[in-house]
């Protein structure tokens, strides 16, 4: 409310300018009931209608209302918000917050609501409630403002006077301390509940480690047990008494205490390790395959206190995973039997029909068709190696570059419709596995050609960057969709409805992407639909 | 024509047939075997001049064999090309003792050329 005239008689109570009070409970009915109940010590005595508003996140809000005349409330409810969202009418309620001094307007003519009936719908909501009086009385309690009341006299024509003034300070006064006293008490009693949701928290927690499968184990950065779960007790043979306040290196064999260290500086730098595979020791002597997820403890000050490790026993796992390997490796010496049956008999005929050229070109397509069969039995080979971690690289120094001519020669012997663009660069070794690269290589040509249909040319560069080489191979065909990018290099994609157009198992670029990764070395894609793409790879060279 | 042996050893019946039509075609003498057993009991006079050996035989390992052949004062000089579908097994064979080692499905002029290679024809 704007200050009308020379009416106003600003009082002082405090010598010193109370501070905001932060945000009140302003959901707590309890905290609610109480700011009713100060509304209501005012009406009729002092008042025809009051109202308290809460300071919360540094803006007023209508917490409580009472009025002399029930069917009132909703048309001094409606003014009163009108008045607090309006700039400038607020000012008032505002300038009272801020200062901690009362303000007293003994008598409102028509004249003094002047400035305050600029906005219409105020002007019209002060015709409907007629306020004659006002007096707003800050809320302080221990130094703060806690709120403030604004007490309003209407139809029944009365004045405010300095002692009216007076008189509702001092009640305000001790509202503020029943109101303040209101606020504690449902703190404390949601700091009880906030407590005993942890302590709830806690022993849920509790009773899911205990009956937990996994191995659930916690040590000092000194390497001393701090708890040990039942499923740990299985696991590990120490029971929690045995186990707790020992050394870790209780479970860790010997040879494996470096590898252990090495875990440990990864946590003392705050990260996580998980599905760390390793071997653990149980207390009879045998080893035990685990899985290990660690994770930092920390104090209430954030500092790495100890170590929390989830254990499980992959004994099981690691025999079904061998069971799956040994099948596809048998599963592919079984396929590749009849191939090589097949193209043996094949390459006889083709050597027997020499002069029959009809029949040596038919020949010739049935022996590619069964190189491409191979390559695909090597393929499905190749993922269950890599499955197993146990694709092997036979890393030698090379020249990247003759094994980049050699590939290009063979594909181009086989490809009629792309020309391959290539200009030999000089020398450039790379330490890597030949036969992989050599495998990667030949992937992303054959995609190249197989994508771009439409397109006569294949682009091949091979350049140097500091202590690695790129290879980028550039199509126009078709391009890939950028949602489709990132996911080109995971297991068995294939671009959907792609596989009537062209078929493929989808391993290719995951192997090559296997491949290249497993030598420190990147492979990455640049694609534009309808215009090509651009395969790149980075190989270190040492 | 030559009259040179060549002794087979595999359990495919498959891949022996085919073996066999190359090398007949070849004019080579082919002795097959699909156990392994046969060779170690044989007059000399009648031994092969060079052993294509399968890396995986149904119930043993194909390095068994080649150990009983490199250990056997008799065959011990015969060449031995191993053959696997296992493209990375040449280590594992060469460790055997094999003189060389092919990759099945094999193109059957890497064969020819081996063979003729080991038996000092190029």
């Amino acid at each position: 409310m704007q200050s009308p005239n020379s009416n106003i008689m600003p009082t002082s109570r405090v010598h010193q300018i109370p501070t905001i009070a932060t945000t009140p409970l302003v959901n707590s009915t309890y905290y609610r009931q109480v700011l009713q109940s100060v509304c209501e010590m005012f009406v009729p005595q002092l008042a025809d209608y009051c109202t308290v508003d809460v300071p919360n996140d540094g803006h007023l809000e209508l917490l409580a209302i009472s009025h002399i005349n029930h069917q009132k409330i909703l048309t001094a409810k409606k003014l009163h918000y009108a008045i607090l969202a309006d700039a400038v009418a607020r000012h008032e309620l505002y300038n009272v917050l801020k200062t901690g001094q009362s303000q007293l307007y003994p008598y409102l003519s028509p004249e003094s609501l002047q400035p305050l009936s600029a906005n219409p719908k105020i002007a019209k909501l002060i015709k409907l409630n007629g306020p004659t009086a006002i007096m707003i009385i800050p809320l302080v309690a221990r130094r703060k403002i806690i709120g403030i009341i604004t007490l309003v006299s209407t139809s029944s024509n009365r004045m405010y006077t300095p002692n009216d003034l007076q008189t509702a300070q001092s009640l305000a006064d001790r509202a503020a301390i029943a109101i303040d006293n209101a606020q504690l008490f449902q703190k404390s009693r949601q700091e009880l509940k906030q407590r005993r949701s942890i302590e709830n928290t806690i022993s849920q927690l509790a009773s899911i480690i205990q009956s937990t499968d996994d191995a659930v184990l916690s040590y000092k950065l000194n390497k001393q047990i701090t708890s040990w779960n039942p499923a740990a007790e299985r696991l590990y043979g120490y029971t929690a008494k045995e186990a707790i306040g020992k050394s870790i290196n209780l479970i860790v064999p010997s040879d494996r205490h470096e590898e252990w260290e090495e875990v440990h500086e990864v946590i003392r730098l705050d990260q996580g390790i998980e599905h760390f595979e390793t071997i653990r020791q149980h207390k009879d002597g045998h080893l035990i395959e685990v899985s290990i997820t660690y994770s930092p403890l920390k104090n209430s000050a954030g500092k790495i206190i100890g170590i929390a490790a989830l254990a499980r026993d992959i004994t099981e796992r690691r025999k079904l995973d061998k069971r799956k390997d040994d099948f596809i490796i048998m599963a592919s010496h079984e396929l590749k039997t009849p191939i090589t049956s097949l193209k043996v008999f094949t390459q006889l005929l083709q050597n027997q029909a020499k002069e029959t050229p009809h029949l040596l070109n038919q020949l010739n397509k049935m022996d590619g068709q069964l190189n491409r069969l191979s390559a695909l039995v090597n393929d499905l080979l190749d993922i269950s190696k890599i499955e197993a971690g146990k694709l092997e690289l036979h890393k030698e120094n090379f020249s990247i570059n003759e094994l980049l001519l050699d590939t290009i020669e063979i594909i181009q012997g086989i490809t009629p419709n792309h020309q391959l663009i290539y200009t030999p660069t000089d020398s450039i070794q790379v330490y890597g596995d030949r036969d992989r690269i050599y495998q990667v290589i030949i992937n992303l040509i054959t995609n190249a050609i197989k994508y771009s249909p439409g397109a006569d040319k294949v682009e091949i560069g091979l350049s140097t960057h500091d202590n690695c080489v790129e290879l980028a191979i550039t199509d126009h065909g078709m391009g890939i969709s950028p949602e489709h990018q990132f996911k080109i290099f995971e297991r068995f994609f294939r671009v959907s409805g792609s596989s009537d157009t062209f078929p493929g198992l989808g391993i290719g670029l995951y192997l090559s992407s296997e491949i290249i990764h497993r030598h420190g070395g990147q492979i990455t894609v640049k694609s534009h639909p309808n215009q090509g793409s651009t395969f790149m790879v980075r190989l270190p060279t040492k | 024509m030559t009259n040179t042996k060549i002794l087979v050893i595999d359990d495919d019946e498959g891949i022996l047939e085919a073996i066999k039509a190359v090398l007949d075609y070849e004019g080579y003498k082919v002795e097959i075997d699909p156990t392994g057993e046969k060779i170690l009991t044989q007059p000399v006079k009648e031994l092969p001049s060079l052993i294509l050996l399968d890396l995986l035989l149904s119930g043993k390992d194909g390095t068994s064999v080649i150990s009983k052949i490199k250990e056997h004062e008799h065959l011990k000089n015969i060449p031995v090309i191993m053959l696997s579908a296992h493209p990375t097994a040449a280590q594992a064979a060469k460790e055997a003792g094999a003189n060389d080692f092919l990759a099945k499905p094999f193109d059957i002029f890497e064969l020819l050329k081996k063979i003729n290679h080991h038996l000092g024809k190029d």
